[in-house]
């Protein structure tokens, strides 16, 4: 299944799979399934339009047969009122099934996005990684768009089509059964010209879909890299790439194009050549009072219905292929099998936990070396165990499997001697407090944030929280205080402000143990020290894990633990590392700046 | 896709009015007289071939009629099979007209939107840099893609829709009138009720369009908050207040939605219903004229079918001023980006003074900045009175506050700008004199902001030097990527790119330092560039690059004390001017600005 990692060349036509359709199948069903009242009078509204519309060559017939030919304007008059009756209805039946048809496509998509949503926020970094974050994003907004206008779609035309053209079949053969092979042969070979077209069609509509988006992307590549293009004179050869891209794309486009543009004629040729039959034929038959001229026009009037039924059905042609690649990607996501957070549990034991890595491998799929390798080591209760590491050292993710954000390949964390693969994560989660390196901060005000770590908190116990976190002076400085408002991730705050905030919610949790990876990185030494100290004072026997870069993060810790390629080459504390530990004192040295 | 419109004083004249704007685009896409002359003739005589078919139809049902209808009546056959293989004939001839204006206008549209991209996309080097920091970036894309596109969709409009349908509504008006007037009233009045009905229906669902994007908006930004909150989240089992928050969103853009798709669903039905109005109006008039024979039952079919043609013809003129409004505005935004002023930098005298460097091996320059003031604009001068020596081969950290202007040192070194005031040599050429092009050679940068393209890794890393395999496996190790690249799902040939998630910012901003080091340049500019790793990290890259030292003239502007202190000279720059200069040493015992810095004194 094509992911956003798609490597190599991206084929110019891309026949849907069969796993594709089957995809969206599925999600269609499912949609009808759950809206069975709607999609009910949904079909009944439509039959009732179809059937309305099919009414008016035969009453035209009426009018020709019955009233021009024998003179009679009573009934000239009688089928006028009929067929204003039959289209005052067919306007009402019509109206109807729009409105139906949208809301059963309208609640489809919004029931998709919630299925999305619900799946996503239990995705683990390796499952985000794998599809990529903005892919994701696709995945929940555009492409169940593409669903939703595919259902649309479906519902108003490729349902009345099938339905028209056997109707319109139908009636045709009753105004005239002598003309029957006549139809028959043109209305199968129309719908054969169609389904030969579309099955051309759609592998190189598929194709520039992701032709287009390799352009898109291209293009916003090379605006963000503009000074270093210039820097390394690689325009022409960034000319050079556009140009193969933009080729590819066109010539994608120009055979859609001429595929496109052959099947209109080729159509209403076939058409054309049946109505020029119907009328040699039917001035035969009328000639031996076979048949009558009403009979003869109504035939006409119905292979021009049969042809808008067939032109309907090549909407779909535009809109299949997206639909179905748009449905595989929203599969994938669905079918990702996640870890249920499970149940938080409700035993009040605040016992800070020891906390025990026992041979902890994480590997990657794929990758040539795990980022954690063989990593030993034991975190008393009560106690603050350091790790300190640089980029690619794998301390973030040692760290994230106590809080099952990643499970270890081999070996076994332990939460007080229980493997922690036997507790469910959202109870873990319940008594530990989390301090990321990702985004803290969510829209909402600042009260908001901090109740994520404990839902219910009065003010003064948020206030307390600020004042341990180094946080409350710039929140109370802040128009609205607590109630002050945060965009989006936090960005109307500076990066320390944020991390202290995501402390201070931490804070306000009183977990039994504390998992802070890099939290304190924005801030300078001094407001470090503060916060760790009163931190300290304030829970004492809490267990803490503090994964950091700099060693005045972890020179408190009772425990240190130095990371290198994903090993843990040497535990001690901060004495004994600065005596025996050559990386620990280069660590030092190269932090021995703030800013110059 | 909406534009933040901040376009700046770049933009053309007299972009506003519409008609200017199409009068340009049609000019760009270079469609050719003779091209548009065939196409829109093909079109024009497919749709009077329908027309002629259509009154050929009436004739036969006549002929028909005369030869079946009445005592003693005899066909006449000679004259319906003439008319039938006329009809034929016609038919034929319109299709292959119809293709044959299909295939060009295709052809015109395809590579007319090619080449315009093409233009765009060279446009962008050739832009100053000014322009992008000005423009957001979604805006631009936005542009060049889906800009260029939708202006294109002017073309079959212009060139088919508004000749044909013209000439439908003036034949078969005329022709109408000529069968019989009073079923041309009828009909004429039909056009232009059905399009103030569409127009009305269109405003009315307009509003809810507008909600529906913005709420999809608004949804979309909750998405991508909460996807990158998911540790967050989830850490604090706090899952169920983001989806609370999503449902709200999803209830209002499914309501949205719906009363969108509905309000503009109700248009087909609703000209569906007025054709049929027509149509009965006009049966039962016609029929009644029947009777009374004052119009032959041929002439009544053909009028039927004419008025619904006539209606859509009105519809789609009508229609035809907002389908191209949308395209003319692409086509100004296109039309501001082409007509920017291009960057005077990038003109380069060939004639001027310099003669050819061979790139990678010769020796590195020595770069001198003379006297060399800088200002954006009038107001605010960012550089005064610079003098700087940098000696082949040396490293030069500068450091200071933020704003003080190292970074505009680098822009004017990498020949971004030019100096108001001085001038700034490489090995005692100016750098004005060789051109932006020239004074580039065997230069290199490592920006603050990782830049990744989408490719491999290893065609990331030999960005500056192609097909080099040791100079790319040489700077893997030197750029401390070993354990990063082995972690990685295909290693080395591992797709990367500017999202991807398979790197951490940190390991993006060692694989431009590695891009830098496999180019081996003879001068090197690093700004901020291991920022985003940890410092020690750090320090282990600027050791690599110090390997580099002999063979590359080094511009490096960093924060952190390790970094400057393994440079040749430490610069200290604030507000614009050069406050301090000598090596870490040096400085040190000066007790100055930089001791105070390092926490010495």
């Amino acid at each position: 299944m094509p992911t956003s990692r798609s490597t190599g060349e991206v084929p110019e036509r891309r026949s849907l799979s069969r796993g594709e359709v089957r995809a969206l199948l599925a999600l269609i069903g499912g949609a009808l399934r759950t809206r069975r009242g709607a999609v009910l009078g949904f079909a009944v509204c439509q039959v009732a339009a179809v059937l309305t519309s099919l009414a008016q060559p035969a009453l035209n017939a009426a009018i020709i047969d019955d009233g021009m030919l024998r003179g009679d304007t009573e009934t000239i008059k009688l089928v006028g009122l009929a067929m204003l009756a039959v289209a005052v209805v067919n306007l009402g039946v019509a109206v109807r099934a729009t409105y139906l048809a949208s809301h059963i496509s309208s609640a489809a998509a919004r029931d998709l996005r919630k299925r999305l949503d619900e799946r996503v926020a239990a995705f683990t970094d390796p499952q985000v990684a794998r599809v990529g974050l903005s892919s994701l994003l696709t995945r929940s907004t555009n492409d169940v768009g593409q669903i939703q206008g595919f259902l649309f779609i479906s519902l108003t035309m490729v349902v009345t089509a099938p339905l028209m053209l056997v109707g319109a079949l139908a009636l045709s053969l009753a105004q005239g059964w002598r003309m029957a092979p006549v139809i028959v042969v043109s209305g199968g070979l129309l719908a054969v010209v169609v389904a030969v077209f579309i099955r051309r069609l759609m592998p190189w509509a598929a194709g520039l879909q992701g032709r287009l988006d390799r352009v898109n992307r291209l293009l916003r590549e090379q605006l963000r890299g503009i000074p270093v293009i210039r820097t390394f004179r690689q325009e022409d050869r960034e000319r050079a790439r556009f140009a193969v891209e933009n080729d590819e794309l066109t010539r994608t486009a120009l055979h859609l194009g001429r595929i496109q543009v052959l099947m209109l004629p080729v159509i209403t040729i076939v058409s054309n050549l049946t109505s020029v039959t119907v009328s040699a034929l039917g001035a035969l038959f009328a000639d031996a009072g076979h048949m009558q001229i009403g009979e003869i026009t109504a035939t006409i009037g119905y292979l021009a219905q049969i042809l808008l039924a067939v032109s309907m059905l090549t909407a779909i042609a535009a809109v299949l292929p997206r639909a179905v690649t748009c449905a595989g990607r929203i599969t994938d996501v669905l079918d990702t099998e996640t870890l249920a957070p499970g149940d938080p549990g409700t035993e009040n034991d605040s016992r800070p936990p020891a906390i025990v890595f026992d041979g902890v491998t994480v590997a990657f799929p794929g990758a040539e070396a795990p980022a954690v390798d063989a990593v030993s080591l034991i975190c008393e209760p009560g106690t603050v165990t350091g790790l300190i590491g640089g980029t690619g050292s794998g301390k973030s993710t040692l760290l994230s499997t106590v809080l099952r954000f990643a499970d270890p390949s081999s070996g076994i964390v332990s939460w007080d001697g229980r493997d922690i693969r036997l507790l469910a994560p959202a109870w873990v989660r319940e008594r530990s407090a989390f301090v990321g390196q990702g985004t803290a901060l969510i829209t909402g005000t600042v009260a908001d944030n901090l109740r994520i770590g404990r839902p219910g908190a009065s003010e003064d116990e948020l206030w307390a929280a600020l004042e341990v976190a180094a946080a409350a002076d710039f929140v109370r400085e802040r128009s609205g205080g607590l109630g002050a408002a945060v965009a989006q991730e936090g960005r109307n705050f500076s990066g320390g402000q944020r991390q202290r905030l995501a402390l201070a919610r931490a804070v306000l949790r009183k977990p039994s143990l504390y998992v802070l990876d890099d939290p304190f990185s924005a801030l300078d030494v001094d407001t470090e020290a503060l916060i760790i100290r009163r931190l300290r004072d304030l829970q004492p026997k809490a267990t803490i894990l503090i994964a950091a870069q700099r060693v005045s993060s972890v020179r408190h810790a009772d425990v240190i633990g130095v990371l290198e390629d994903g090993r843990l080459v040497a535990t001690g504390d901060d004495r004994t590392l600065r005596a025996d530990n050559a990386i620990y004192r280069e660590i030092a040295y190269a932090q021995a700046v703030t800013d110059v | 896709m909406s534009d933040a419109g901040h376009s700046t004083a770049t933009s053309a004249p007299g972009v506003d009015t519409a008609a200017g704007s199409l009068r340009w685009l049609m000019a760009q896409l270079r469609i050719g007289r003779a091209r548009a002359a065939t196409i829109s003739l093909c079109a024009i005589g497919a749709t009077g071939g329908g027309v002629l078919a259509t009154m050929l139809f009436g004739a036969v049902t006549n002929v028909i009629v005369d030869g079946t209808v009445g005592d003693g009546a005899v066909m006449d056959w000679k004259r319906l099979w003439t008319l039938l293989g006329i009809q034929l004939a016609v038919y034929l001839l319109a299709a292959s007209l119809t293709y044959t204006q299909g295939q060009l206008l295709t052809r015109a549209v395809q590579r007319s939107v090619a080449m315009l991209r093409t233009r765009i996309e060279d446009k962008i080097h050739r832009l100053p840099l000014r322009y992008f920091e000005q423009t957001s970036r979604g805006a631009l894309v936005s542009r060049l893609t889906a800009h260029t596109d939708n202006a294109s969709t002017v073309i079959a409009p212009v060139l088919v829709t508004v000749p044909t349908n013209a000439l439908t509504l003036v034949v078969v008006t005329a022709v109408l009138f000529v069968l019989s007037p009073v079923l041309a009233l009828v009909a004429l009045v039909a056009g232009p009720v059905s399009a103030a009905l569409a127009s009305y229906i269109s405003r009315r669902s307009r509003p809810h369009q507008e909600t529906r994007w913005t709420t999809t908006a608004a949804l979309a930004g909750h998405i991508e908050e909460t996807l990158s909150a998911r540790r967050m989240l989830q850490g604090y089992n706090a899952e169920a207040v983001a989806a609370r928050r999503f449902d709200a969103l999803n209830e209002r853009l499914f309501r949205s939605e719906r009363s969108a798709q509905w309000t503009a669903g109700t248009l087909a039905p609703v000209l569906a219903a007025i054709n049929a109005v027509v149509f009965l109006i006009l049966a039962v008039l016609g029929g009644l004229m029947v009777v009374d024979g004052t119009l032959s039952l041929g002439a009544a079919q053909v009028a039927i079918i004419f008025a619904e043609q006539l209606t859509n013809a009105v519809r789609q003129l009508a229609g035809f001023v907002t389908k191209i409004q949308s395209g003319t505005v692409s086509a100004s935004k296109v039309r501001e980006v082409l007509e920017a002023p291009d960057d005077d930098a990038v003109q380069s005298r060939p004639e001027g003074g310099g003669f050819e460097y061979m790139g990678r091996h010769r020796n590195p320059p020595e770069i001198v900045f003379r006297d060399v003031s800088f200002a954006y604009s009038a107001d605010a001068p960012v550089l005064k009175g610079v003098n700087l020596r940098l000696r082949p081969g040396t490293t030069t950290a500068i450091v200071g506050s933020t704003g003080a202007g190292k970074t505009t040192l680098t822009n004017l070194l990498q020949a971004f700008y030019r100096p108001t005031i001085g001038s700034i040599t490489i090995d005692g050429e100016d750098v004005a004199d060789l051109g932006a092009h020239r004074a580039r050679t065997g230069m290199a940068v490592v920006t603050q902001e990782p830049w990744l393209f989408t490719g491999t890794v290893r065609e990331n890393i030999a960005y500056g030097v192609a097909g080099d395999e040791t100079a790319v496996a040489r700077a893997v190790h030197d750029g401390h990527l070993d354990q990063i690249v082995a972690a990685l799902p295909d290693g080395l040939d591992t797709v990367i790119g500017q999202e991807s998630e398979n790197l951490s910012a940190g390991e993006k901003q060692l694989v431009t330092v590695a891009r830098a080091i496999a180019a081996s340049p003879r001068i090197l500019i690093l700004d901020e560039a291991t920022s985003s790793a940890d410092p020690r990290t750090e320090l282990l890259v600027q050791r690599a690059l110090n390997r580099l030292r002999a063979g590359t003239t080094t511009l490096v502007v960093t924060h952190r004390m390790a970094t400057a202190a393994l440079a040749d000279q430490i610069v200290v720059l604030e507000a614009g001017e050069i406050v301090e200069v000598g090596s870490h040493d040096e400085l040190l015992a000066a007790g100055g600005v930089y001791a105070r810095r390092c926490g010495v004194v």
